[in-house]
């Protein structure tokens, strides 16, 4: 649909996220607690953390969470009985206050979960899913939004974007019809306005390199001794992929009690070791460069030709969280001018 | 209700206290019920997480039993096992994990009388602090229902 | 600085080693971890007082595996490190020129183990205060408060592993949260599942931990996990006057035991 757009004071938004969580709808919304900003259930605007850059784990939680349940089971005399979860009964949940990078990273996820199979319960989450972001005014030295085709004012993957104009006042685009749907159900908040220019509003970054360079070096450099120079100092965690927006790798755990039992779907990550380990004891993957190399490769070959889009949204997260500094953005860089 | 019964999961050493629990019964002296007992071939053998396995399995309280010093099969087993007990301990007091429901023993292949009085001891003091709850939940909260 | 960076371009000039690992500028006015071959790239390298992280780790990863000889730029953690990976026999002294740095910065040249074991016992160690007051805190709870505050401490952890992988003392080739013919350690970073991985962590790391405070430093979610260790290695020193990282020599307390050990708590 065509970008409807309005204009929202501060006061008016106070109102419409306690109009969310009257109507029964989880909003989560970045939350500072003991210095960390992280995505966590509020109740009013004033719970809400609108400073912090990113934080530090993406909102992906809130479709694919670290650890989800995906059937029940119960072993009877004779037989098995497998309780599916419901997710006709997933509550409705507003991601509220999220960076532009984060509602992006919804459309790599979606790809990977809903492309030619359809994970039910992901697509059940995602479609009880309305995503409200706002645009950035800052970028740290990690973010490279811009170099990934995304930017500070991108309205990819976001239902609503706000942008803060004046100290009081929004500019509100409205992106899709469940955005649209908010809107229609809250009119006496917003206020019409003509476009808006938003660049003076949005935070100023540089860009690095295209994607589309990254994808077309990759052909030429598997064999490449960069990924041993790059993978140098990495220590072989998974914080990456765990604070990774658009990361959807996962374990599928079974944990019995008894006669019962649940099946778990976990996050997992191709940076361990164990994540391609064969019962053979033979491992594709054996080095720690090589599971790196299936990182950059996974986010800006494989995806882009399977699914037809990058699995990168550039926001930096892996790099903030890494304890050895291993820079997506800086080593991309290197790629690109290879 | 019925009262509450608590389940004990005895860590024993194949070479005195399950002797001993033996002994126990041949002398037909009658211990309570409520243990259940899993033979390992040391004391030193038994991996502290396998305590905290038997909490997560529904137990309210846990023996950990083996030879007397000096006496271990394996000459230091035992020795070894002492160490990591006390450290286990620590570690659970400060993680607030109650080690009320933990108890330690030298129970020899001889003695049969204070292998009944253990099991029977631990099982009233287990029985006046209730079921444990706390971890029991932890431990299923996500797997059941 | 000038004194760390002549020092390693001598030993990589002279052939003495192959590799130095040490640090250098990362981005975003971070530091990081970096491995010099050659006497110019050398130009790269820095010390200053972010340069916290405790490489050590490094020494058991491939490259420095492959390596015939290296030398490293160490802190008073680092040298702690290496001593306690020379006592579990993972690195030989012939192998490694510890570059021995100060806790304020200042560079006291090559040590071998014995000088390395003489400036270990020199230097301060210990948490802060602020770690030390949150153990007091704690200690102070009831049983159930402590329960309650460790699983709510827990409960953010996104099992990443972020701390074994960056743990100088966690170099098991299979850890045993990986033992999974049956699953040992539950996977699932639910609040059971977390309780059981941090509580094996501690334990193996009791007697062992040189206290460094690297878990919680790389911990994404920013879990205490440096106060369990610190507690442990306290416990460890009081009940068998035994601490890590001081020795080259050294058999870990839950290695070894006396006859004397108490136990009064043994029924």
């Amino acid at each position: 649909m065509e970008i409807i757009n309005k204009l929202i004071d501060k006061s008016a938004l106070a109102t419409l996220i306690e109009r969310f969580t009257k109507s029964g709808k989880e909003v989560f919304a970045p939350v500072k607690s003991k210095g960390i900003s992280e995505f966590a259930r509020v109740e009013t605007i004033q719970d809400i953390d609108f400073e912090t850059i990113a934080t530090k784990q993406s909102a992906k939680s809130l479709v694919f969470p670290k650890v989800e349940k995906i059937l029940s089971y119960e072993k009877t005399f004779d037989d098995v009985i497998v309780n599916n979860v419901d997710y006709t009964q997933f509550p409705e949940v507003i991601a509220f206050g999220n960076r532009p990078c984060d509602a992006a990273g919804f459309i790599p996820l979606d790809a990977i979960f809903a492309g030619e199979l359809v994970d039910e319960i992901f697509k059940a989450r995602l479609e009880k899913l309305t995503v409200i972001s706002i645009s950035c005014k800052k970028a740290d030295d990690y973010c490279f939004c811009t170099s990934v085709n995304g930017g500070p004012g991108n309205t990819t993957g976001s239902d609503i974007l706000l942008t803060e104009t004046t100290a009081d006042e929004y500019f509100v685009e409205i992106v899709t019809e469940k955005g649209k749907a908010i809107l229609d159900a809250n009119t006496d908040l917003f206020k019409d306005t003509a476009a808006i220019d938003k660049t003076p509003f949005l935070a100023k970054l540089e860009q690095q390199f295209t994607q589309e360079v990254i994808n077309e070096k990759l052909n030429g450099i598997f064999e490449s001794d960069i990924w041993d120079k790059q993978a140098m100092r990495c220590v072989g965690c998974g914080a990456c992929a765990f604070v990774c927006p658009a990361c959807g790798c996962f374990d599928i755990q079974d944990e019995t009690k008894g006669k019962n039992g649940v099946r778990h779907r976990c996050w997992d990550s191709c940076g361990f070791k164990i994540f391609t380990l064969h019962t053979s004891g033979h491992n594709p993957r054996e080095k720690q460069a090589q599971r790196w190399r299936q990182r950059i490769y996974h986010k800006f070959s494989y995806q882009p030709e399977q699914q037809k889009l990058f699995g990168c949204v550039g926001c930096g997260r892996c790099s903030r969280a890494c304890p050895s500094d291993m820079n997506i953005a800086e080593h991309l860089k290197e790629i690109a001018v290879l | 209700m019925s009262e509450f019964e608590p389940k004990i999961v005895a860590f024993v050493c194949n070479w005195c206290t399950y002797a001993g629990a033996d002994l126990t019964g041949t002398s037909r002296i009658k211990y309570a019920t409520n243990v259940r007992i899993v033979r390992f071939p040391c004391t030193g053998r038994i991996d502290y997480m396998l305590l905290t396995k038997a909490f997560a399995s529904g137990a309210d309280g846990i023996i950990v039993s083996g030879c007397h010093p000096n006496d271990c099969h394996y000459t230091s087993g035992n020795f070894h096992a002492r160490r990591r007990w006390m450290v286990f301990k620590k570690l659970c007091d400060f993680m607030g994990i109650d080690t009320r429901r933990i108890v330690f023993s030298w129970v020899s292949a001889a003695e049969g009388v204070k292998w009944a009085d253990i099991v029977n001891t631990t099982v009233e003091e287990v029985r006046k602090l209730g079921p444990y709850e706390s971890y029991h939940k932890l431990s299923t909260q996500d797997i059941l229902a | 600085m000038e004194d760390i960076k002549k020092l390693a371009r001598e030993l990589l000039a002279d052939n003495k080693v192959q590799l130095v690992l040490g640090f250098e500028n990362g981005t975003a006015n971070r530091v990081r971890p970096a491995f010099f071959t050659t006497p110019e790239a050398v130009d790269k390298l820095i010390y200053n007082e972010f340069c916290i992280q405790n490489i050590a780790l490094y020494l058991k990863k491939d490259i420095c595996q492959h390596a015939a000889s290296l030398a490293i730029t160490a802190n008073p953690n680092v040298v702690r490190s290496i001593l306690q990976l020379a006592a579990e026999n993972q690195i030989k002294e012939e192998k490694i020129k510890i570059i021995g740095i100060t806790h304020e910065g200042k560079c006291v040249g090559l040590l071998d183990f014995k000088a390395a074991e003489e400036f270990s016992k020199t230097q301060p160690k210990g948490l802060k205060d602020e770690d030390k007051a949150l153990i007091e805190k704690i200690q102070a709870m009831s049983l159930e408060e402590k329960f309650d505050y460790w699983v709510e401490a827990f409960s953010p952890c996104i099992k990443c592993y972020a701390c074994r992988a960056s743990c100088p003392m966690c170099y098991c080739g299979k850890c045993n949260v990986e033992s999974n013919n049956p699953q040992w350690i539950p996977v699932a970073p639910h609040k059971y599942g977390n309780m059981e991985w941090h509580m094996m962590r501690a334990m193996h790391l009791a007697g062992r931990c040189i206290n460094c405070g690297e878990c919680n430093r790389s911990c994404p979610v920013d879990i205490p996990l440096n106060i369990l260790s610190y507690m442990l290695s306290d416990f460890v020193l009081e009940e068998f006057e035994s601490e890590a990282g001081l020795s080259a020599v050294f058999t870990p307390a839950l290695s070894s035991y006396t006859m004397v050990d108490k136990e009064n708590f043994i029924k």
